[in-house]
């Protein structure tokens, strides 16, 4: 185990909360809405977090069987030594080119909608540079410090919600399942990308204080989530009208606009970037903890911490080389995104877990 | 201790570093160097020969920080002409126009305040989806701003003089804030329910009509010194108002709604919620006036085959504040006899309405959409030529509206 670090299971739904809801409340709904329509509410929750609670038991099963190991640890014990570092070194690549999209989209959003002529680049490194801060302290500091940002999180978010659905118009919301159950289900497709990232509880699983509440924990974070997630589609949906909603970029950020309270509270699209920024340095930093994890064991390392560097500059180059302007990112995000992340989250973690069954692997008790 | 030392200076380093960037971000724009627009217009017209796009902006200037110091923060020393200063710009496109402003003025325009849009009769009636798609583009423009539509060109809408207020768009937006309430006689939308009607398939837009008028009062002969001879209105300053609602069929303004038949479209819409109807108790003559308070309308479509009935049901609650001597008093029958008249009056308005818009063949009631919304089947069916129903389509209304209140006098004044 490469981090001594150790936090419980309410910081866990924490950190599992913001990892997911950090990019998800801005950047899904558009997508989501494109393909549900009205419906884009159900697709957010209840479909999205029944495909979570699959990543969920597939990784929680795995970690039992290996209590003490992060993933890409005793990949290697389940598959043989080889075919199990080359799949941990694919993973270090999948964690390490999420954290550039990741980047990539928090940049993006402060590029276009606030600070037009700053080089994204510059965004990209000061983000970068306090999310691997925090990686450097390691995981422990980065539970703490989500649980202290937690409250001004969802306090904002809430705020925002609240004044957003004073406009709301039901009829808005209506047909239901226009076009039957498959546009719904591929607007939770999109959905799929955020709520997949449960995943990384395979990587977390090793600094659990208490492992037992593990499947608990991911179950909770999965039923919050699928309130905070439907409840935005329906007040933007509500508000605007699906219509609205597909054409924005960032359909949350344009409720904030709206919003107008007695022509006294307005103005509040600056508390979208508090959320954001908040949720962004939570999200990178328990992206590049697993990636700096998930290289360093491939490599046989003794510490993680030699590999944030390399690792933090290859997430800014991937970010500005491959998604230089939001005409690339996305696109990225709703086509080959969801199928790829759900390869990562679920199917590999699923066949892993098959394997370690049939031979019957698991962590030898005095390790 | 060596080791100690480096820590503090690097520490040191990073903290100088992190004020430095945070005072500020890559680019600034100081006030003084800004010309704040209060309101844009826009404008098409042929200019050598080649069509150009007119902009016209109305603006407030802020003083430069030195000199307005000694006014003191009271009253916000106002520097530019009382209804602040009209800029005419052109361009080929509306970012052109813009970008040409920079040919003559020594200020950053910035829109971060901008309250009204004005779009001038003859861009209405040629399609504003680029003035649309344009603003709906710019982060300064906020989607509250209201939207109203000027006879003649909106050039001259901004150059009007306001009554009451220090500034033409301040009091452009704050007649359409009170119209809801107070009138409920124009459409009175921001950009994002214009964008929300072009968008919605099955809906159109009425936007609020913007009228010129020199001030009758101005006019009057004990204003003119008794002398009020020949060519008294030429060279009086135009003040303007809100004559009923522009109807746009996508994004094109295809006419007008009147103020009555405008108000008839706010029933249907559930936007009718003060205004006075007056009725006539002792006809001809209009002589009792019902104040609305509140309304709301459900409308049911019933379909069968390719005609559409949209039943209506409004009902609303108000007050009667004005009365022919005589006629009501405190009895039941006599409110029954009042709300009879005010029933009809609302009929005829919204009928009105709904034969002025299926003559125009705009839908601005949205009864397409609610096909869409309650019956996604038979939209399906019919979405594809809605543009042909709705002018067939048929509409039956029921208004039920409650006298609920008289005022604080039992019988009316009989006059003896």
């Amino acid at each position: 185990m490469l981090d001594k670090g150790r936090f419980s299971s309410i910081q866990l739904v924490i950190l599992l909360l913001m990892t997911e809801g950090a990019t998800a409340f801005l950047f899904a709904p558009a997508g989501i809405t494109k393909f549900a329509g009205p419906d884009g509410w159900i697709s957010a929750s209840i479909l999205a977090s029944a495909y979570g609670s699959l990543v969920v038991l597939v990784v929680v099963a795995l970690g039992n069987r290996f209590p003490s190991q992060a993933f890409t640890e005793y990949l290697p014990a389940v598959l043989g030594k080889i075919p199990g570092k080359i799949l941990a070194a694919l993973y270090a690549g999948f964690f390490i080119h999420l954290s550039a999209i990741i980047l990539n989209e928090s940049s993006t959003f402060v590029h276009v909608a606030f600070l037009r002529e700053t080089p994204p680049t510059v965004l990209d490194i000061v983000t970068a540079a306090a999310a691997a801060y925090g990686v450097y302290l390691g995981i422990e500091v980065i539970a703490r410090q989500s649980s202290i940002v937690f409250p001004v999180w969802a306090l904002s978010l809430l705020l925002l919600l609240i004044l957003g659905i004073i406009e709301l118009n039901p009829n808005n919301l209506r047909p239901f399942m226009e076009n039957g159950p498959l546009p719904v289900l591929r607007g939770a497709g999109i959905s799929t990308v955020f709520r997949g990232e449960a995943f990384l509880l395979a990587m977390l699983f090793p600094y659990l204080n208490q492992k037992r509440e593990a499947l608990k924990s991911g179950f909770v974070n999965l039923g919050v989530v699928a309130i905070i997630a439907g409840t935005i589609m329906a007040a933007l949906v509500g508000v605007f009208g699906d219509s609205f909603v597909t054409i924005k970029l960032f359909p949350f950020f344009e409720l904030a606009r709206y919003i107008s309270v007695a022509r006294i509270v307005e103005r509040l699209e600056i508390v979208v970037v508090i959320i954001w920024v908040a949720g962004v340095i939570v999200k990178l930093a328990v992206f590049y903890h697993s990636s700096c994890i998930a290289t360093a064991n491939t490599l046989g390392l003794k510490s993680y911490r030699v590999t944030i560097i390399p690792i933090v500059a290859a997430t800014v180059i991937i970010s500005e080389m491959v998604y230089p302007t939001h005409a690339q990112l996305i696109p990225f995000l709703f086509k080959p995104l969801p199928p790829y992340a759900a390869t990562g989250e679920l199917l590999v973690p699923a066949l892993v877990l098959l394997i370690a069954v049939i031979r019957n692997k698991r962590e030898s008790r005095q390790s | 201790m060596i080791y100690k030392k480096i820590k503090i200076a690097i520490s040191l380093i990073m903290v100088i570093i992190i004020l430095a960037g945070a005072t500020g971000c890559w680019n600034r724009r100081e006030i003084q160097d800004l010309a704040v627009a209060t309101a844009v217009g826009f404008d098409r017209s042929m200019i050598n020969g080649s069509p150009r796009v007119i902009l016209t902006v109305l603006l407030t200037r802020p003083s430069p920080a030195g000199g307005g110091g000694s006014r003191g923060g009271g009253g916000g020393g106002p520097t530019a002409s009382p209804t602040g200063t009209v800029i005419t710009i052109e361009g080929e496109t509306i970012n052109d126009a813009i970008r040409n402003w920079f040919l003559r003025s020594s200020r950053i325009i910035f829109f971060g305040h901008t309250l009204v849009i004005v779009i001038g009769e003859d861009m209405a009636r040629q399609g504003i989806d680029q003035v649309v798609e344009f603003l709906n583009r710019q982060l300064d423009v906020r989607p509250r701003t209201w939207v109203v539509v000027s006879k003649g060109t909106a050039r001259d809408a901004l150059q009007a003089l306001p009554e009451f207020e220090p500034v033409t768009s301040q009091e452009i937006a704050r007649i359409l804030e009170l119209d809801h309430d107070w009138v409920s006689k124009s459409a009175a939308v921001n950009l994002f329910q214009v964008m929300y009607d072009m968008l919605t398939p099955g809906r159109e837009a009425a936007v609020s009509w913007l009228k010129l008028f020199v001030p009758r009062e101005k006019m009057s002969p004990a204003r003119m010194g008794g002398a009020g001879s020949t060519g008294a209105s030429q060279g009086q300053p135009k003040s303007f108002y809100i004559d009923g609602s522009a109807v746009f069929r996508g994004d094109r303004m295809v006419g007008r709604l009147d103020k009555a038949e405008s108000q008839g479209l706010l029933f249907v819409t559930s936007k009718a919620v003060g205004g006075s109807i007056p009725v006539s108790l002792k006809p001809p003559q209009k002589d009792t006036s019902f104040v609305l308070r509140t309304s709301k309308a459900k409308v049911k479509p019933v379909i069968k085959g390719n005609r559409v009935t949209f039943e209506i049901d409004i009902r609303g609650i108000g007050d009667l504040n004005e009365q022919r001597a005589g006629e009501i008093g405190t009895l039941e029958q006599d409110f029954k006899k009042v709300e009879r008249l005010v029933n009809k009056e609302v009929e005829k308005r919204v009928l009105k309405a709904v034969a002025k818009a299926k003559e125009l063949r705009s839908d601005v009631f949205g009864f397409g959409d609610l096909i869409h919304r309650s019956r996604p089947g038979e939209w399906k069916r019919i979405k594809s030529n809605w543009e042909k129903i709705f002018p067939t389509v048929q509409v039956r209304v029921k208004v039920k509206m409650t006298l609920e209140n008289i005022g604080p006098t039992g019988e009316p004044i009989k006059i003896q």
